[in-house]
């Protein structure tokens, strides 16, 4: 009996300490992350007046800003003309976007399953790692500006720019979900003699299909909003009225595009949530946190 | 203390030894086991269990030993008669395929590769595959998917698996863990009748002591990366079996 009462003394006494220790610890981190807090500000500070960041809240500055909005940009041009302009010119991102991603998808599951170390010898899965990572260190608009050079202005080289880099971006999603898979079932169907053909086809697609529709569908809605940039360097789509329009300070009709591209992105997020939600997990749902 | 006939060998073990990034896993293993016997590997976690498992599977390549299957090494006795089934612990199902398309990826060790893409199997793999749905009693969920299985059922799927590879050895990583007896008793008399009618070996990874005894033929138990002993199960007392397995 004595021995218990000792033994849970013991045990009281060992986790009044290891609280007292959390607590210190946690502290010090606290610390730690207060300093580091106030000399970023300090810096970001010093950085903002080598910028002279403040000459733009001067009254004159703000004044300015605040007439040239009103006069310019508000109300926003709605003529049929321009109107029709913008909605052709949204059809093309759409399209664009959709012929890239589309493509950008049936180059990068190859590649993926190449450069997945699971499913690849390191002499292999490597190269391929390597190629992926360099596709994606370009970004898409340099990727538009080249195939503007190469194949001239508009949205064909607009399309090839958004399926290189989707190719690049979907290959590393693709490739980290193969690397994730449980490898019960490589061993299972590996003992049954299963080739890796076969493995790949049965286990890689089929249990990864889910979030690989998910990353399908991401990637479509990524590409309408860079669809939208890569216009600037001549690649065609909205971007590229967007572009004209403040070249030729057409503001008003530029509020009109940008209105335009948000109620088609607020689309585009919203039914893209709903189709990933029916590709979802069906556990997903009863998950308690 | 019983020991086991040592002939007819039908998986042999000689002097095996095992380890992982320099860490030993098993430890000089000699192991026979007959062909048609059900036997079970028990021993606490960590006792190397799995890795024993794998050797025999041909998925761990031993660092030093002897082990044949039917007189050849692992893989030639897969890749040359390819009759192994196996039941990984978590069963290795593919959860976004049908029961029936789960149960015909046991076949693909005979299909070929082209025909296998298409998703095309012959109508003998689809025959037997109708004719174990029905002896597994899982046929009116062919077409659900995994995930809305029990537990029960799932490990039937897995043993439908198995069995769809024609096995003449069928390996099982604790699949009776978290089955009520009763289904332990349902999934247990499957395997031994399938057992007697086929002569098919069978080697189980258990944890419960009286489960094995009850089930198998013989009962091995590994403990620290050893044979600590092989017993007949008809013959050993449980206390024998418990003091081996906690006091050594």
């Amino acid at each position: 009996m004595s021995d218990d009462i000792q033994l849970k003394t013991t045990l009281h006494s060992d986790s009044t300490t290891s609280t007292e220790f959390n607590s210190k610890s946690i502290k010090s981190k606290i610390f730690r992350l207060d300093i580091l807090f106030i000399l970023t500000t300090i810096l970001v500070i010093i950085l903002m007046f080598e910028f002279k960041f403040l000459n733009i809240f001067s009254r004159s500055s703000l004044s300015s800003v605040i007439s040239f909005i009103s006069s310019n940009f508000w109300p926003p041009n709605t003529s049929e003309v321009v109107q029709q302009n913008i909605r052709y010119a949204m059809l093309e991102t759409i399209k664009m976007s959709l012929i890239g991603t589309y493509f950008g998808t049936l180059m990068s599951l190859p590649l993926s399953v190449l450069a997945a170390r699971n499913l690849m010898p390191n002499y292999v899965s490597t190269p391929f790692r390597i190629l992926l990572a360099g596709i994606r260190t370009v970004p898409s608009l340099i990727w538009a500006l080249i195939f503007v050079v190469l194949f001239g202005l508009g949205p064909r080289s607009g399309t090839l720019a958004l399926a290189i880099y989707t190719m690049g971006y979907l290959g590393k999603f693709q490739y980290e979900t193969f690397e994730g898979l449980s490898t019960e079932a490589f061993e299972a169907l590996k003992a049954h003699g299963a080739s890796r053909l076969q493995t790949i086809r049965f286990i890689v697609f089929p249990e990864s299909a889910n979030q690989l529709i998910s990353q399908v569908i991401f990637m479509f809605e990524y590409n309408v909003r860079a669809g939208s940039i890569i216009g600037f360097v001549g690649a065609g789509g909205i971007g590229f009225l967007l572009s004209f329009y403040i070249s030729y300070f057409q503001f008003s009709a530029l509020v009109t595009a940008l209105l335009y591209l948000l109620i088609t992105v607020i689309i585009i997020d919203y039914l893209g949530g709903k189709i990933r939600e029916t590709f979802q997990d069906e556990n997903f749902d009863k998950l308690e946190l | 203390m019983a020991t086991v006939d040592h002939s007819n060998n039908y998986i042999f073990l000689h002097d095996i030894h095992a380890g992982y990034k320099g860490i030993k896993i098993l430890n000089n293993i000699n192991l026979n086991i007959k062909k048609g016997s059900i036997t079970a590997i028990i021993g606490p976690s960590g006792a190397g269990k799995t890795t024993l498992f794998k050797i025999i599977l041909g998925l761990l390549r031993p660092s030093n030993g002897k082990i044949t299957i039917d007189g050849v090494s692992p893989t030639v006795f897969n890749k040359k008669h390819g009759k192994i089934g196996y039941i990984p612990q978590n069963l290795g199902l593919i959860k976004n395929l049908t029961v029936k398309s789960n149960i015909l990826l046991g076949a693909l060790g005979r299909t070929s590769n082209i025909a296998s893409l298409l998703n095309l199997f012959s109508i003998e793999d689809h025959e037997m595959c109708e004719e174990i749905l029905n002896s597994l009693e899982i046929k009116s969920k062919e077409n659900q998917k995994i995930t809305s299985l029990s537990g029960g059922q799932k490990k039937r799927v897995a043993i439908a698996r198995a069995f769809m590879n024609k096995p003449d050895l069928l390996i099982a990583d604790e699949f009776l863990s978290e089955l009520d007896d009763l289904n332990i008793k349902k999934v247990m008399n499957l395997v031994k009748n399938k057992a007697k009618e086929t002569n098919m070996t069978v080697i189980l990874v258990e944890h419960d002591i009286g489960t094995a005894l009850k089930y198998t033929d013989q009962i091995v138990l590994v403990k620290d990366g050893e044979i600590k002993g092989v017993f007949e199960s008809n013959q050993v007392e449980p206390s024998i079996l418990d003091e081996v397995f906690y006091n050594e």
